[in-house]
């Protein structure tokens, strides 16, 4: 063989020997490709990077927003306590507890007449409302202004495995209503007051108040709904006052219990005194006084006293002694008026020194005193708690001697 | 002399897929870990969402919230027609993709206020139960995995 025979032969087994190599390199660039490319497509490879944001928003949720939820669930409660409060306050005339000028058929007074003075006890409803409040919601230091009902509780931690979150544990509901509509009904109670305690018909007075008045329509004796007139002989009063800004809790009219003492300053003039003479015996009648534990009966025949109005004793305490002017006076208890429909249609069938009481009247009849002629006057008093009525009107009866 | 180029040119593509595959994966695992990120961030922010629209007031109302009014709605069923229309103006009002609708749970029994889109296309994000017992859930954009075709709650039309 030539010698450059030999040279391709070598070239030849090279080339043989360098595809087989190749062959080999392109076998393993193909198994790293294919795994390369599994990885890729199936396999969840972990390589440590981190997700953004984990601390704050796992901070966020165990942390923050339980405890804005625990806010939110307290606003709601108070909200709730909040609109209890009002009605029961309003059923209470305005007081957590009671008056101090007592209560009436349950319903504390918002006055008290006392034999020479009256006892204010109109209500701090604010501060009654707080009370209520506080008991209501205990652990918070309970604040009422105007429509708002707030408290605060002290801090209070959120703590989880993140952290801790240290918050305010505090409230704030509007109640749509405020407690300042007590101020309008403390007004209207006083005008109430001052304008109807010395009158004899309550009922009546509330009426005629009421039309130039604006509120006064809006108190009805006992009950809202059904109407009832008030009893003449009653003066410590039980209102339900429908509320001045027509407030409604829950889709329910608010109505406040409110309770007045209405008795007078002093006992009413016994009115419409009326006498005649019949069968020599004198009949006297005069309008009932509501209020009279004792009535005082007084005859004279000093003429002088016919014009005079003024205190009884007074009066008769003018009368000249020893002039032999006649004065008697005639005392009766309530318990001793007689009350038979059947004397009222016969004068005849009462008898002297006793009293009846015959719709609205009392009627009395007595002998006349005798060997006197002239004119008698004749004045009755109503006696309540000791004190007695003024004389305003004198009834007069000519009388002859036989 | 061919041999060394061979071998050159082997390992630069070598390197290249290596780069390549590698690059692949740790791309995968940073977008896994992104959209976990947003979705975390989508759940902050539908709890944000539920406290806000609870707190919100009622369209017309000063001072009635529509957590006030869900109360009001266990107590009595005049609230609830009043409750749904409201919230359908909210949230159609907020256009928020991770409000999509409301939903109230009352002794195991699911009464939808309102959605916006079908119920189908929406996924849970957040929810509160009320004192009277109530769970408010908040409905939002569907959660990216969440087909079509799984298993979901359906709200009757």
């Amino acid at each position: 063989m030539s010698r450059r025979g030999i040279k391709s032969m070598d070239w030849l087994m090279d080339a043989r020997m360098n595809t087989k190599g190749a062959l080999l390199h392109w076998i393993i660039f193909g198994i790293i490709g294919a795994v390369g490319i599994f990885f890729i497509t199936t396999a969840n490879v972990e390589v440590g990077a981190k997700v953004h944001g984990e601390w704050p928003a796992a901070f966020l949720k165990e942390n923050y927003f339980p405890a804005q939820k625990e806010l939110l669930l307290l606003e709601l409660q108070a909200r709730e306590k909040g609109e209890e409060i009002i009605p029961e306050l309003a059923g209470n005339a305005g007081y957590a507890s009671g008056s101090e000028c007592g209560i009436v058929d349950g319903v504390p007074l918002w006055n008290a007449k006392g034999r020479r003075e009256e006892r204010n006890c109109f209500p701090h409803a604010v501060a009654e409302a707080e009370q209520l409040a506080a008991e209501k919601m205990p652990g918070f230091e309970v604040t009422v202004r105007d429509n708002l009902f707030s408290g605060k509780g002290g801090k209070k931690t959120q703590q989880s495995s993140v952290g801790k979150y240290t918050y305010e544990k505090e409230f704030l509901a509007d109640l749509g209503y405020s407690f300042q509509e007590y101020e309008q009904l403390k007004k209207e109670a006083a005008f109430f007051l001052s304008g109807c305690r010395n009158s004899n018909d309550i009922g009546a007075c509330r009426e005629e108040k009421a039309a130039g008045v604006p509120g006064l329509e809006r108190w009805h004796y006992k009950s809202c709904g059904k109407r009832e007139a008030i009893p003449p002989h009653v003066r410590k009063l039980v209102f339900c006052v429908e509320s001045p800004a027509g407030t409604e809790i829950n889709g329910k009219m608010l109505y406040y219990s409110i309770a007045l003492d209405l008795t007078p300053g002093e006992p009413f003039p016994v009115e419409d005194i009326s006498v005649s003479s019949a069968d020599g015996r004198g009949e006297l009648s005069f309008a009932e006084n509501a209020l009279a534990e004792r009535y005082v009966v007084y005859l004279t025949d000093y003429a002088a006293l016919e014009s005079e109005a003024g205190n009884a004793e007074e009066l008769i305490g003018s009368v000249p002694t020893g002039a032999g002017y006649l004065v008697d006076k005639r005392e009766f208890a309530l318990e001793a008026l007689v009350d038979d429909a059947s004397f009222c249609t016969s004068e005849a069938a009462r008898g002297e020194d006793k009293l009846y009481r015959c719709e609205g009247l009392i009627f009395y009849s007595f002998a006349f005193p005798s060997s006197r002629s002239g004119s008698i006057l004749v004045a009755v008093t109503a006696m309540v708690g000791g004190e007695e009525s003024e004389v305003r009107e004198w009834g007069k009866v000519s009388v002859g001697v036989a | 002399m061919l041999d060394d180029l061979a071998d050159f040119l082997f390992t630069v593509m070598v390197g290249f897929f290596l780069f390549f595959f590698l690059n692949g994966v740790l791309q995968q695992d940073v977008e896994a870990k992104q959209r976990l990120a947003e979705e975390q961030l989508d759940g902050v922010l539908a709890e944000e969402l539920l406290l806000s629209y609870l707190h919100a007031p009622v369209a017309g109302e000063m001072r009635e919230t529509y957590a006030g009014l869900i109360e009001e709605s266990a107590k009595d069923g005049e609230s609830l027609p009043r409750l749904k229309e409201a919230t359908k103006q909210e949230i159609e009002a907020r256009g928020n993709p991770l409000l999509k609708g409301i939903v109230l749970e009352r002794d195991g029994e699911r009464v939808p206020v309102y959605f916006s889109v079908l119920p189908s296309q929406t996924s849970e994000y957040a929810s509160l139960t009320l004192a009277s017992g109530t769970t408010v859930h908040l409905y939002g954009k569907q959660r990216t995995g969440e087909g079509r075709g799984f298993f979901r709650w359906e709200v009757p039309q």
